[in-house]
């Protein structure tokens, strides 16, 4: 159920934020085993990392392509629509390659005998 | 934010429906953060990393739109089938939940759902708030510049209808000072998967704001917006009637003080209050036009037929409300047994708290019993939403 809170940040200036009422999903249980919720969980966060270093990497191999390399050239690379439509492509793959097999139907229970060859 | 000199491209983005130039806008105004630029009319996020992470998120939300939910929908079609239920049938929801819940695929979908939503607001709330101070200095240098004003009513008594962490956003609308730079990154994601294009340069805000009607006397002096938010259709507002007074209404200091920064930011002048849409403290019969977008299904059934008769109140004679929002009552699209599991899980774990009560209010009827007529020949002003022009009478 919702907590009444207050969100506190290191800084005295005025912030116009009043209380506010947390809920508890991040506490709910879908699959039965909370471990196994926050497995999931952290295969979503962590996929979200492969994905930015994946794409960091692209920037990279773009700027090699060009001439030198220096940080603030990475930082403000401007992917053009021909590199968003192309990086987007992979990363549905990615995501697809990563996540698909989460929806695996395994519904078939441990104990179950073996299906008969006939 | 960042800066912002106003400049109406030759080349302007193109806007789905419109044919309205976008405004874009440039860096260099002083107290601006714009430590890597803008693309059209969004600032880019402060690191190349975090923008990455958010184009994953974004990108899972397609996937899970399709992929995830068509696996989840046809699970939970078997299910019903199963047990001799038809699909349309409106079970109580604690009958539907007995048959799901226990369901290892459909409960994965929902599971999916809520870990990507939560990575998506903890990645952008990290940031801003490491930064806290920085980021409340750079909102403060724009308090009190213009074009447009922003009246922030930091004692103003915020009901508790208004405190819950809407979208599972941390801190809600109201409790996080970067709520407006939350939602503004948070929600544009939720448009992939639903719009081919997205939002990133407020496109489906610029073509509701262009699909609008104009008062049969076209008449169009002063437009409020209720419940703006961080202001994107306030803003499309403005730029399709430049000579009108624009007003943004909204309950969230956080997110009008957003609004009115990226406003000032694109040049165009809008008025945002923090108020109540149900107690606005405007004059009767002052506005031609009154909108809002998608506030009804985030508001307690009584305080939405409040808004209402607020709205006719402050409408003048031939001018309208146009409340854009979902479909509800008999129109309501989720009139099934999944569609019973789905609208009770947006409400209990999405942070939809009212979306239930919403989508039982029998919304026109309530329209017309605030005095708002409909009009029969209205279309839709966002695509796959409720259509509902309600005109004040003379």
């Amino acid at each position: 159920m919702a907590t009444r809170t207050t969100m506190k940040l290191d800084s005295k200036r005025p912030t116009y934020a009043s209380d506010y009422l947390k809920g508890d999903s991040e506490r709910v249980t879908f699959l039965g085993n909370p471990v196994l919720d926050n497995v999931i969980t952290t295969l979503v966060a962590l996929s979200s990392e492969m994905w930015a270093d994946r794409r960091r990497d692209r920037v990279v191999e773009r700027l090699l392509a060009e001439k030198g390399i220096t940080r603030e050239m990475i930082e403000n690379y401007r992917p053009t629509a021909e590199d968003e439509a192309e990086w987007q492509e992979e990363r549905n793959r990615f995501i697809q390659a990563t996540l698909g097999p989460l929806l695996r139907e395994s519904t078939i229970p441990l104990s179950a005998d073996y299906p008969d060859q006939d | 934010m960042l800066d912002r000199r106003t400049l109406f491209a030759a080349a302007a983005t193109t806007v789905a429906g419109s044919t309205l130039p976008l405004r874009e806008a440039i860096a260099g105004a002083p107290g601006d953060l714009e430590p890597r630029g803008s693309v059209g009319r969004l600032e880019r996020l402060p690191l190349l990393d975090l923008e990455s992470v958010h184009d994953f998120t974004a990108g899972f939300r397609t996937w899970h739109s399709v992929a995830a939910n068509q696996v989840a929908d046809a699970r939970a079609k078997a299910l019903f089938k199963e047990r001799g239920i038809e699909l349309s049938a409106e079970l109580p929801v604690k009958e539907v939940l007995s048959i799901l819940q226990a369901d290892p695929i459909v409960m994965m979908s929902g599971r999916l759902w809520i870990s990507n939503q939560q990575v998506t607001w903890k990645s952008i709330a990290d940031r801003f708030h490491a930064r806290a101070d920085e980021y409340l200095a750079e909102m403060e240098s724009y308090d009190k510049r213009g074009p447009g004003s922003l009246e922030l009513n930091p004692d103003m008594d915020i009901p508790d209808y208004a405190k819950h962490e809407i979208h599972i956003q941390p801190g809600g609308y109201v409790g996080d000072p970067f709520a407006g730079h939350l939602y503004h990154y948070g929600t544009n994601s939720f448009y992939h998967g639903s719009y081919d294009d997205g939002n990133d340069q407020d496109q489906i805000h610029a073509g509701t704001a262009n699909r609008l009607p104009v008062p049969a006397d076209g008449k169009v002096k002063r437009i409020l917006d209720l419940g703006c938010g961080i202001g994107q259709l306030a803003i499309s507002l403005k730029e399709r009637f430049p000579d009108a007074e624009v007003w943004g209404l909204d309950v969230s200091g956080p997110m009008i003080r957003y609004g009115h920064m990226r406003a000032v930011d694109l040049g165009v002048d809008v008025n945002f209050v923090q108020r109540l849409a149900e107690d606005t403290h405007f004059p009767d019969n002052h506005f031609d036009i009154v909108t809002s977008y998608l506030i009804h299904h985030e508001l307690p059934g009584q305080i939405s037929k409040d808004v209402l008769r607020e709205a006719h109140r402050i409408a003048r004679p031939g001018g309208y409300y146009y409340p854009v929002d979902f479909r509800s009552g008999t129109a309501s699209r989720r009139r099934s047994a999944y569609g019973t599991f789905r609208s009770w899980w947006d409400h209990r774990w999405n942070g939809e708290i009212w979306r239930m009560e919403f989508a039982a209010l029998a919304f026109e009827d309530e329209m017309e019993k605030a005095g708002l007529k409909l009009n029969p020949k209205a279309k839709a002003a966002l695509r796959r939403f409720g259509i509902r022009h309600g005109v004040k009478q003379a």
